[in-house]
């Protein structure tokens, strides 16, 4: 077993997002593996998460998350779901569990939700509208994500 | 910008999120698994907490550069 983890695949996303729809997981994915889904591609390593700030929801994540070969998620106490920090998962693939990127809520962006059927997994994730809230960083990937979102919107009209 | 030959044009970030699209950018992640050119974050397995959004990317950037730097030791060694 490797020490750390490795980029998550395309079948590691559907691995994980149809366990995290099994356990009724309240998530959008945002993110890189987001912006593929508006045929925006670059280089990646990890999944984002925004997901719902609930010791319920907390146990849900977690629950979906075991679904992973090392088990780290046996980690989680779901009461960290209401304490504000976000959390890293670094099992065989790395997770990221959001809070409020850019001060984004799960309940503030669940407007912006889209669903994308992969392969007969519903993937839900957010509009360019969404993922540009997202983007308000001064990450210098965050600013290069957030022009081609901005001109991406402008030129939908 | 001309295009020339028989290039075909970028494709267009799309309005409303699609399955097609995301296969297309999974595609692309899974390729540079396939060339071995992405093996590992460099992130050692468990469970983190981040008070920041920057010491979280600070996290992942120390984690990436640290396999990348092993990474490039062991090619050395072999040759």
């Amino acid at each position: 077993m490797s020490e750390a983890s490795r980029p998550a695949s395309a079948d590691d996303l559907k691995r994980l997002v149809l366990a995290l729809n099994a356990s009724g997981a309240h998530y959008l994915l945002v993110g890189a593996y987001a912006l593929f889904a508006h045929g925006y591609q670059r280089a990646t390593t990890d999944i984002d998460l925004l997901v719902e700030a609930s010791v319920a929801n907390g146990e849900r994540v977690r629950q979906a998350l075991l679904v992973l070969a090392d088990g780290s998620a046996r980690d989680i106490d779901p009461l960290w779901f209401t304490e504000g920090d976000n959390i890293r998962v670094a099992d065989e693939i790395t997770v990221d569990l959001l809070f409020s990127p850019c001060a984004q809520t799960y309940a503030m962006l669940k407007p912006y939700e889209q669903v994308v059927d992969l392969d007969g997994v519903p993937v839900h994730t957010v509009s360019l509208e969404g993922l540009l809230l997202t983007k308000q960083t001064q990450r210098p990937q965050d600013i290069q994500d957030a022009i081609v979102l901005r001109r991406a919107i402008a030129a939908r009209g | 910008m001309r295009t020339v030959g028989r290039r075909q044009s970028t494709p267009p970030i799309v309005a409303v999120a699609s399955a097609d699209a995301l296969r297309a950018g999974l595609a692309v992640v899974d390729a540079a698994a396939t060339f071995g050119w992405a093996t590992s974050t460099g992130q050692r397995k468990g469970v983190y907490r981040f008070s920041s959004f920057e010491a979280m990317e600070e996290h992942r950037v120390a984690c990436l550069a640290q396999a990348m730097a092993e990474r490039a030791r062991a090619l050395s060694t072999k040759r």
